[in-house]
């Protein structure tokens, strides 16, 4: 009992760090149930449904694609707060390593001290979670909400299936219960003795400080004492690298996500100039020949590159016919008509799939193959869709040439044997399709933010705690709170600037490969977006967020010169 | 009388480079009050640590009743120090976060019969703070603390490494009196690591300590009384 008390005591101690640690549990299990109690009830509804509308088929493609969402999310905040979790605790050993030692030297085993840090972060992570879980129960109406509307969908319910809640609640809590186990060896592999004395603290990063120490020899005078106090907490520079990080690529996936569904839609609509798209389930026998339609053929497929990449498809047959479909290559310029045994490809069979001009691929009808090469990429191709000329796919599917089972066209396909989606319908689609995006766009800047701004919070704390003894000697030698700010707190500034050009790159790629793999599994395709403005408008929102941080800071070091004693810290005990 | 500890041929190497013991053996005595003396630097506080299990030797033995302590597994070494030995250190190391009392039982061993603990507080004259927190108490009183928590347990041996190096004069001849007295009482070995040859006076026994070698190893005869220490 008396050592839950010490343990406990000592680590309450870092009453805003555990609150932080606390506020990331809650917001990692938050943001999964708030996307999660709007998925399980309507996908089991969705399910129990033998025939579903065109706005259910479309809702349920959309609560497919939240589902892998959540999970993402789920996984980036745990990775997160995984980081931070074992940052609390290396620092915490640090700081408490004679404490430790005096434990350990009573006769507490290893096993024992590690089962109560095991359990302190199991309870956090549990009362965190459970937050998460009520709080994202409540926001999930907002979620709801926007789908009822979007969709045009009444009797919406909110519900979570048992795995869900494992997943959201027991895994963060496991994993996080893990990093707090391995994060001991930090001191539970130290002799007690060399724990009691302090010999041999350096807890492996003697590399690193070996290098800041070279690194800060080459700067002026008046830089070296604040960049070799910064520097000499590797922590705190490692949370800035990830808070600095981890705000760009949500942000820069925020940005990509948006703008992504404004290029999707662009896609769908440039050079489609029909007014009705008519498909029909039988195939059927032109007879006449019109100018303000095409008739097409269109049929399932898989196509598989040459290095063994397999896409399930539809194959579109058209005949061309630009006053209706005006197919237009990455410059814009118009595709003059498919030659035959040659395809147009989406961009989306290129981005995501590696599909490239002049590749020969495989076409696979119910098990018979066909080799074909890829003439263009058709910028405004249809979703998940490549173009064949119809006299080539006719001969493939072993039909007259005159066959077909869909026309696009100006006017109004009177037939009662055809489902048509007119130009209005196929709009309001598209914008439907669009509203998931955007809701995944302010949802990753949120994450961008709160995250961004607990990491670069905890970077500062970390720093301030560990110059409470340098704050107090500058103030005795005569410096005002103004000048310690600059020389312990306004450093952070170049250094996160330094940090966001040096991890511009790396966050691009990671945002890009991100993007690419929810397009994979969503089967969604989301154009990878970026602008150079928004990346400049990035950087302005870090310094507005480092300055709002630094904020409380300044006022932090005129309350320590008022609060704390320079003697507490000369004491050697 | 027979050997409590015994060390044979201990060195300790730091980093691979600095060679703090250079090879030392030797045997302490059940219920004996033994000094280790040496400047500083000399490398007695390593040995101290290596013969009570807080640090292990580069190479040696350290023998404890007939039980090899350098093979003892990590549970085993813990499994000891919990119910055989007490220490007490230079800078207390009391819990800050725990009152005196719960600091001291906090020490006590659910495998071991503990001392009754108002007897022993009073011998320790540390009845009146119990419900202090350290940060709340003298150097004195929390090292008087410290000791209680140290030999609650009733040890067999009980190391203390400079345990009255950061205390006055008054308080130093007080701790030095206590841990002769729960010698006395209780049949507890002590090993005092000192620099000061006062207390080493007071011992039965003073082994010097010189440049990681042992320099000499004499059988005090004439102790005198702590109470009778000149501080000087």
């Amino acid at each position: 009992m008396y050592l839950f008390k010490q343990i406990t005591r000592e680590i309450v101690r870092n009453k805003i760090f555990v609150f932080l640690l606390f506020l990331l549990s809650a917001f990692t299990s938050f943001m999964y149930f708030f996307v999660q109690f709007s998925i399980d009830g309507n996908m089991k509804m969705l399910k129990s449904l033998s025939v579903l509308s065109e706005n259910q088929l479309l809702y349920q493609k959309a609560l497919n694609s939240n589902v892998i969402l959540s999970k993402n999310f789920l996984i980036v905040l745990i990775g997160l707060t995984s980081f931070v979790f074992a940052m609390f605790f290396y620092r915490f050993y640090k700081s408490n390593g004679k404490q430790i030692g005096c434990l350990r030297a009573l006769g507490y085993k290893n096993r024992v001290l590690r089962s109560y840090f095991v359990s302190f972060t199991a309870i956090l992570s549990l009362v965190g979670g459970l937050f998460g879980f009520v709080f994202g129960y409540f926001a999930s109406d907002i979620l709801i909400n926007a789908n009822k509307q979007s969709y045009n969908l009444a009797g919406l319910i909110k519900n979570i299936d048992l795995s869900s809640i494992i997943i959201g609640l027991l895994a963060p809590i496991v994993i996080f219960c893990i990093v707090t186990f391995f994060s001991y060896g930090f001191v539970g592999r130290m002799e007690v003795g060399n724990l009691l004395s302090g010999v041999n603290n350096k807890y492996g990063f003697s590399g690193i400080l070996k290098f800041v120490n070279s690194f800060v020899k080459i700067l002026p005078v008046k830089d070296k004492f604040p960049y070799r106090i910064a520097f000499r907490k590797p922590i705190a520079v490692l949370l800035i690298i990830t808070a600095v990080m981890g705000f760009t690529v949500m942000f820069i996936m925020g940005y990509s996500l948006n703008r992504s569904s404004q290029k999707v839609f662009l896609s769908q609509t440039v050079g489609h100039r029909y007014m009705f798209d008519t498909h029909f389930t039988e195939f059927k026998i032109k007879d006449e020949e019109k100018d303000n339609s095409i008739y097409y053929l269109i049929s399932d497929v898989v196509v598989k590159s040459q290095n063994g990449t397999e896409v399930e498809q539809q194959i579109i047959g058209i005949e061309q016919n630009d006053k209706i479909l005006a197919l237009q290559d990455r410059k814009g310029k118009l595709l003059n008509g498919i030659k035959k045994d040659k395809v147009y490809i989406s961009p989306a069979l290129n981005e995501l799939y590696g599909f490239n001009i002049g590749d020969k691929i495989i076409l696979t009808f119910s098990e018979k193959n066909y080799p074909v090469i890829i003439e263009n990429i058709a910028i405004n191709a249809k979703s998940k869709s490549i173009y064949i000329s119809k006299e080539k796919l006719a001969e493939i599917l072993n039909l007259p040439a005159n066959v077909y089972n869909g026309i696009l066209s100006i006017e109004e396909v009177l037939s009662d044997e055809g489902i048509t989606t007119t130009y209005e319908q196929k709009i309001a689609n598209l914008e439907r399709d669009s509203v998931s995006n955007r809701n995944s766009a302010v949802i990753n800047q949120i994450i961008g933010f709160i995250v961004g701004s607990i990491l670069l919070y905890l970077a500062l704390l970390i720093n301030f705690q560990e110059n409470k003894r340098d704050i107090l000697i500058l103030h005795l030698m005569g410096y005002k709170p103004k000048a310690i700010g600059t020389l312990l707190i306004d450093i952070y500034r170049p250094i996160i600037g330094m940090t966001f050009l040096l991890t511009l790159m790396p966050s691009i790629m990671i945002a890009q490969s991100v993007q690419k793999t929810l397009s994979i599994q969503t089967g969604d395709y989301m154009p990878f977006q970026i602008s150079y403005l928004f990346i400049f408008v990035i950087f302005i929102l870090l310094n507005m967020l480092y300055s709002l941080v630094k904020i409380t800071f300044s006022r932090e070091i005129k309350s320590i010169i008022k609060r704390e004693n320079i003697t507490h810290y000369t004491n050697t005990n | 009388m027979s050997k409590i500890l015994v060390s044979q041929s201990i060195t300790k190497e730091f980093n691979k480079k600095e060679q703090i013991l250079k090879g030392i053996s030797l045997g302490i005595e059940e219920e004996t009050f033994t000094v280790i003396l040496g400047p500083s630097g000399s490398g007695k506080s390593t040995l101290l640590n290596i013969l009570s299990g807080l640090l292990k030797p580069t190479s040696g033995k350290v023998v404890y009743r007939g039980k090899e302590l350098t093979l003892f597994t990590e549970s085993q070494l813990a499994d000891w120090k919990r119910n055989e030995v007490g220490y007490v250190f230079q800078n207390y190391m009391l819990l800050n976060n725990l009152t005196a009392e719960e600091n001291i039982k906090i020490g006590i061993s659910p495998n071991s019969t503990p001392l009754p603990f108002d007897r022993l507080t009073r011998i320790l004259g540390i009845e009146s703070i119990l419900d202090k927190f350290p940060s709340e108490m003298s150097g004195g009183e929390q090292q008087r603390t410290a000791i209680a928590r140290a030999v609650i347990k009733n040890p067999s041996i009980l190391f203390c490494d400079e345990a009255t190096g950061s205390l006055d004069e008054s308080n130093s001849k007080k701790v030095v009196e206590l841990l002769h007295s729960l010698k006395n009482i209780f049949g507890i070995s002590v090993l005092f690591i000192t620099h000061n040859l006062q207390i080493a006076e007071t011992a039965d026994r003073i082994i010097t300590i010189k440049d990681g070698l042992l320099f000499e190893d004499i059988i005090n005869h004439n102790p005198i009384s702590a109470s009778n220490m000149i501080w000087g």
